[in-house]
């Protein structure tokens, strides 16, 4: 009895534990809730390379004082709160600070959930970029642009940093990370203009873009404008989003682009977005403007496009235009094939910066015969200069010269003018000596030279061969026709 | 780059294994002879070949005890040859290359300079000259005399561990830092380099540069400048030879980017661009999607965008977006003219 006793508590035990394993596989142990404040990254190679990949920015917090009354406040009561934890969860958290402070874990103590080697590292990081003498003001926190430039840096605590300035800056710098957040964390907003009567939409969405606080207003008014499928509703949201923050505008540029990409498609929306970004940051405005202006084949959008930019349906107002709205609508329009009004040009030494001097030419020159004649000294020419001017050359120019082409081809450092120069006296189907051949068999499969060399060359042959080497062979020695 | 072994050890093992086994022949086939027998016989040889195997006999026994305990011995002991043998070419160069072996450097040059002074044309003796006086400390003069031996004619790995060597040990005793203009490591380098084709040194030397830069100047000041020149050229050199030098793609990326205000100032006229597309080419793994250094992208099409490759610009504006966000890339679409693209 009592051995069966001993058996029976033994099948309750075993059993009990084979429904608790059973339990474990169909339901795995959910980790700890992450606290709720930021999230540190354990290393600060991971962390570079994790900013690169996922194309996150890196928001640098350094807090190296500790007996500094600012320094402790962040570290004890902001950085571990929630909202700045939210407020940073698209970013790539870095803390600087010298000191050990490891728990038994091994993780840092005062910071939590990473290691206090990668806060060392990073402070190191910081002195060695920022401040060689190795004099750091704490502290100060940095957003870096995945690529590595500097998007913000502030030195001490001011309270300028928190909530609203790191949505701002994902917003700018990374608008689609930033539209996921908002999603999430303004799910009821977005829902709410979703409910909205198309009569109130314009005012709800308005009145959510001036709130100071929210950095995350003008992409969650995208999201709607996304869920929204019928046009009165789009439109008032279209037309609300004139009324985000210029700091936003950036953040708006991929829709603003996508809008304005193939305009006759929605013409609308792309004359809506134009409008909407005019008022919220005229620079970006103009951009659209111009990318409509010069993709556009309906002349109402002209019309109304240039309508919008400067007051006059024909351009006439054009005149008290900044002289860089000036030139970007001017080139936009010569692209498009249509003369620009009176009052609607720049003079070549202005407004450069918007639009360059390099760029108003190809303008001018759109839709004309394109080859020109060889510069007289070639080899003063930039690299640049050099392999525009070889590509723009006749035929018979480059007959004319092919000595000094072929020195050129055989001896330039840089490896885009040499191609350029082989691309030429294919036109004028001069071999130099197999160097032709051997340049542009290289070039014609090289991944960066390789598209823009295929389509030189077949636009002096008719077929693409594609990433065939051997057909590609063949068609140069068919086209150099057993030229030296 | 790992650390090359040292020169004078490649050196040791060559010679030592071809003498170990010819010496080894020679006592199978006498029985073991004395020292003194082998010293009368290298005494008594005549004939630049009965001298040669007289020394490898000799040679032979170094590391078995007795006098030659090492090689460094051994040349003691072949400098205190009688009736004029010692100052024998053949007998100096031996010695001089035992001290090489045994690292007395020092010692070796006298040996050597002789040598040299009755033939100059040896480039071998050259290139153990150039060992012997970086052994020496001689840094500067070693590289001189290694490019020398390399117009004799002569050329082998050891001469180019012996180069890498020099120049390293320059960067360490003659910190860049204090340098005026170029450090010291790249200036002594330059007149090797001009008749030495050496991937390796460049590639050493393109780093070094570069780190140099980093932790002592900016690359906008005029010391600055001439060190982001060189190793840039340092770079682009072995980059346009070559796929195979390790972290090439990162090496690329950094010397463009210390170029960057050289090659704005010579609008172009610096070897960026072609470092930069190096780093796009080299970055680019062939076993999936994606870029090992994306930062490149928007940098390489920056470029292009300033030489007008608005085609360009674009796609590797794109390019770089796919990838993943990268408000640089945005940048340079917002640069376009406005029908590219899409």
């Amino acid at each position: 009895m009592r051995g069966m006793a001993v058996s029976w508590v033994w099948a309750v035990a075993l059993a009990c534990l084979g429904w608790a394993g059973a339990s474990a596989r169909a339901a795995p142990k959910k980790p700890p809730p992450a606290p709720p404040g930021m999230r540190w990254e354990a290393s600060l190679r991971g962390a570079w390379e994790r900013s690169r990949r996922e194309g996150r920015p890196l928001l640098v917090c350094v807090n190296a004082l500790e007996n500094e009354g600012a320094n402790i406040r962040l570290a004890t009561e902001l950085y571990p709160s929630a909202a700045w934890g939210r407020a940073t969860r698209a970013f790539v958290c870095l803390l600087a600070n010298p000191n050990d402070h490891a728990a038994p874990d091994g993780l840092c103590s005062r910071y939590g959930h990473a290691p206090c080697a990668c806060h060392k590292d990073t402070l190191s990081w910081v002195l060695r970029t920022f401040s060689p003498s190795g004099d750091l003001i704490s502290p100060q926190h940095l957003i870096i642009e995945p690529d590595g430039g500097i998007a913000y840096r502030k030195e001490y605590f001011t309270g300028e940093e928190g909530p609203a300035l790191f949505e701002t800056y994902l917003t700018q710098l990374a608008p689609f990370s930033a539209q996921r957040v908002a999603r999430l964390d303004r799910e009821a907003r977005i829902a709410a203009l979703a409910k909205a009567p198309p009569a109130e939409v314009e005012a709800l969405a308005v009145a959510w873009l001036v709130e100071p606080e929210d950095g995350l207003s003008a992409l969650g008014v995208v999201c709607a404008l996304e869920d929204a499928s019928d046009k009165p509703r789009r439109h008032a949201l279209l037309a609300a989003l004139a009324s985000a923050r210029p700091a936003q505008a950036s953040g708006l540029v991929p829709w603003l682009e996508g809008a304005s990409a193939t305009p006759d498609s929605e013409p609308g929306e792309a004359l809506a977005w134009v409008r909407a970004l005019l008022r919220v940051d005229r620079e970006l405005g103009v951009w659209g403007a111009a990318r409509v202006l010069a993709r556009t084949r309906a002349a109402g959008l002209r019309a109304d496009v240039l309508e919008a930019v400067s007051g006059a349906r024909d351009g006439r107002g054009a005149a008290a235009l900044l002289v860089a709205d000036r030139a970007a609508l001017e080139e936009a329009l010569r692209l498009a094939g249509q003369p620009p009004p009176a009052g609607l040009s720049a003079p070549d030494d202005e407004g450069l910066s918007a639009v360059p001097l390099a760029r108003r030419l190809r303008a001018r020159a759109h839709g004309k015969q394109a080859a020109t004649p060889l510069p007289e000294r070639l080899a003063d020419l930039p690299p640049g200069a050099l392999r525009a001017a070889l590509l723009a050359a006749t035929s018979s120019d480059v007959s004319a010269h092919a000595e000094v082409l072929t020195g050129v081809l055989t001896r330039s450092p840089y490896a885009r003018v040499r191609c350029a120069a082989a691309l030429a006296l294919l036109t004028a189907k001069q071999g130099a000596a197999g160097a032709v051949e051997r340049t542009l068999r290289a070039a014609l499969l090289d991944p960066l030279e390789g598209p823009e060399t295929r389509a030189s060359a077949v636009a002096r042959r008719g077929a693409d061969p594609g990433e065939d080497a051997e057909e590609w062979t063949r068609v140069l020695r068919a086209r150099l026709g057993g030229a030296k | 780059m790992s650390a090359p072994a040292a020169p004078c050890m490649r050196l040791a093992t060559l010679f030592l294994a071809t003498l170990v086994l010819l010496g080894s022949r020679a006592v199978c086939a006498r029985g073991e002879p004395s020292l003194a027998d082998l010293r009368r016989a290298l005494l008594e040889a005549h004939g630049d070949d009965a001298v040669g195997r007289a020394l490898d006999a000799l040679q032979a026994r170094v590391g078995q005890g007795g006098e030659l305990s090492d090689l460094g011995a051994f040349g003691d002991w072949l400098g205190g040859l009688p009736d004029g043998r010692a100052t024998e070419p053949l007998v100096q160069l031996r010695r001089g290359w035992a001290y090489v072996s045994a690292k007395r450097g020092k010692d070796a040059l006298a040996p050597l300079e002789s040598v040299l002074k009755d033939d100059p044309s040896k480039g071998l003796v050259r290139a153990y000259l150039g060992e012997a006086l970086r052994q020496a400390g001689r840094l500067e003069d070693a590289l001189a005399m290694l490019a020398t031996a390399v117009k004799a004619g002569y050329d082998a790995p050891h001469l180019h561990e012996s180069a890498l060597e020099a120049v390293l040990g320059l960067r360490r005793d003659r910190p860049a830092r204090e340098a005026q203009g170029l450090p010291a490591y790249a200036q002594a380098a330059g007149p090797f380099l001009l008749v030495v084709e050496d991937d390796a040194l460049h590639a050493t030397l393109a780093r070094a540069l570069l780190d140099d830069l980093a932790a002592f100047d900016k690359p906008d000041s005029v010391r600055g400048l001439a060190w982001a020149g060189a190793a840039g050229e340092h770079a682009w050199h072995v980059l346009a030879r070559t796929d195979q030098v390790e972290g090439g793609a990162r090496l690329a990326l950094d010397a463009a980017l210390a170029l960057e205000s050289a090659d704005s100032a010579a609008q172009g006229r610096t070897p960026r661009f072609d470092l930069l597309a190096r780093a796009y080419v080299l970055g680019k793994p062939t076993e999936r999607e994606g870029h090992d250094l994306p930062e490149v992208l928007p940098l390489l099409a920056e470029a292009a965008l300033a030489e007008g490759r608005y085609a360009l610009a674009h796609r590797l504006a794109r390019e770089r977006l796919e990838l993943s966000e990268s408000p640089a890339a945005r940048r340079v679409l917002l640069r376009l003219p406005p029908d590219v693209g899409d």
